[in-house]
């Protein structure tokens, strides 16, 4: 589907390769922007990069990052500056291993926070100066329903992608009058359509070969959700594309979109 | 703009002439659904209906309707079953005037609940049984920002605005399992670009009687507003289309997409 406005737009997306992530790059892709997708997994990452290319408008390029490192981070922004303005960044970096909070093994705990806080916080960190000097920026981070919802098998992950929305729209009342938008897209469960598609390192692969413990789960979440239904990473992509799209989202930030089937209903 | 999945789908707009609804018609108008605009002001309607057929996809028509009048509603919904099936239902219609609760004359609040929020209740109860019948469609309404932050100068109509979300999130918990998707825009303060452009009856005719006033309070508004500027009717209407669309908003129900610069952050 073709968004409109992001034609030349330059994007970074870090962990654009892997299971929502990779449609949002082919979605930016179709609608005409050039993509960086920063990525540990270059394999899958140069996959996606091809499909993107396959449009035939933008250009796609990988480069190899560790999300939680500073210069790694720096460096695949520098990767987008050699195309010119960094005009949206996608974070869509995250993981659990889903656990009772008193069987979690305490050790897990700065794992947790390196893997889905610190690393958005240091992107931001270092994207943000950017987009306030250009006066312009998109940059949208992935919550979860579970950082909505209490959810007693994802207590510290959820307690992570909580803050992750209190995070952006404390820095969407910064950056507002520069511009920039902040936004979150917060999915519900959302299994890939296939475990091939995701990257080397996904923990959500290491979970769904745990094929008891999904089915366990499944069968518990499944009758909270109104729809009745697990999501589905492709329209999930959608709410990142809305919102990137100065068309359709330029009027938003600090702005939740709950893509989860009715199990989290926000005020 | 193009939304994939509404190619002769049916959409009934109650209020699809006005400021908000006449965009929200003409994207369904560009992705291929058939159209029936439902207003008492058919003279704005069928001008919006002329500028919808350009499109050349889909069927239009423009059928006369007092959203505060049951027998009104119910025979506009059998007419429109004459298309087929009743798959989009856009409920636009609001209004307000302007003032503090003890200033506001007692005699106004009858008719801000019968057009903010029972012509609302209405339209659903004569529209859900069709659908769950179907097992299948979407029902959109519109609430605002002064339904999610109080706001003194709107208290009444606020009120209304917060109860439409509360009202939509509980019948969307009974309707789910039927297939059946109920969401909320939730627009910030989006003024027409000029009054020619909003239907006869539209509330903006009072709120811009005094234009010097009503640049104030916008400017007063803006000041609020982490984006620092009032909102744009046809990019509010995208968030209508995102949701009604079943391959972006597909996996939606009981939400709420504020489009309002970020002046209401959700949890």
């Amino acid at each position: 589907m073709y968004y409109p406005g992001l034609e030349g737009k330059n994007a970074l997306l870090i962990g654009g390769n892997s299971n929502i992530g990779q449609y949002v790059s082919l979605l930016l892709a179709e609608s005409g922007a050039n993509i960086v997708i920063a990525c540990r997994d270059t394999k899958r990452g140069n996959e996606i990069a091809e499909e993107a290319r396959a449009f035939g408008k933008g250009e796609a390029v990988v480069v190899k990052t560790d999300c939680s490192d500073w210069e790694a981070i720096e460096n695949a922004v520098s990767r987008v500056h050699e195309f010119g303005a960094i005009d949206i960044l996608y974070h869509g970096v995250g993981g659990d291993w889903p656990g009772h909070f008193l069987d979690l093994d305490p050790e897990l705990w700065d794992k947790l926070y390196q893997l889905n806080f610190k690393n958005i916080l240091m992107a931001y960190k270092i994207v943000l100066p950017i987009m306030k000097q250009q006066r312009s920026g998109c940059f949208i981070t992935m919550s979860s329903v579970m950082g909505r919802i209490p959810t007693p098998m994802e207590p510290i992950y959820g307690a992570l992608k909580c803050g992750l929305i209190y995070l952006a729209q404390t820095l969407a009342l910064d950056l507002g009058p520069y511009g920039v938008r902040i936004n979150v897209v917060a999915p519900g469960p959302t299994p890939p359509k296939d475990p091939d598609r995701l990257s080397e390192g996904s923990l959500l692969k290491t979970l769904i070969e745990n094929k008891e413990l999904v089915e366990n789960l499944t069968a518990e979440i499944l009758p909270q959700i109104p729809l009745g239904k697990l999501g589905d990473p492709e329209a999930c992509a959608h709410a990142v594309l809305y919102l990137a799209s100065p068309v359709t989202g330029g009027y938003q930030t600090g702005q939740v979109i709950g893509v989860d089937g009715g199990w989290w209903m926000p005020k | 703009m193009y939304y994939p999945g509404l190619e002769e789908k049916n959409v009934l707009l109650i209020g699809g002439h006005s400021n908000l609804g006449q965009h929200v018609t003409k994207l369904f108008a560009e992705s291929g659904a058939n159209i029936v605009i439902w207003a008492r002001d058919t003279k704005k309607a069928e001008q919006v209906a002329t500028e919808a057929r350009r499109s050349n996809k889909g069927e239009v028509a423009v059928v006369e309707v007092d959203a505060t009048d049951w027998d009104s509603v119910e025979h506009a919904v059998k007419k429109t079953q004459e298309f087929g099936e009743l798959d989009i239902f856009y409920q636009g219609v609001g209004w307000d005037v302007l003032g503090h609760f003890l200033d506001l004359d007692p005699g106004l609040w009858d008719t801000i609940y019968e057009r903010n929020f029972k012509s609302v209740m209405m339209a659903y109860k004569i529209v859900l049984p069709i659908m769950i019948a179907q097992r299948n469609g979407c029902f959109i309404s519109m609430s605002s920002v002064m339904g999610r932050r109080p706001t003194p100068i709107e208290p009444v109509y606020g009120a209304f605005k917060c109860a439409l979300i509360h009202l939509a999130q509980t019948l969307a918990l009974d309707v789910g399992q039927y297939g059946v998707r109920i969401n909320v825009v939730a627009p910030g303060p989006t003024p027409p670009k000029t009054l020619d452009s909003v239907s006869a009856n539209s509330t903006f005719h009072d709120f811009m009687a005094d234009m010097d006033e009503f640049r104030a309070i916008e400017k007063s508004f803006a000041a609020q507003i982490p984006l620092q500027r009032t909102g744009d009717p046809e990019n509010c209407a995208h968030a209508v289309l995102y949701l009604a669309s079943p391959v972006t908003g597909g996996y939606q129900t009981g939400q709420v997409i504020g489009v309002d610069g970020g002046w209401w952050m959700p949890k």
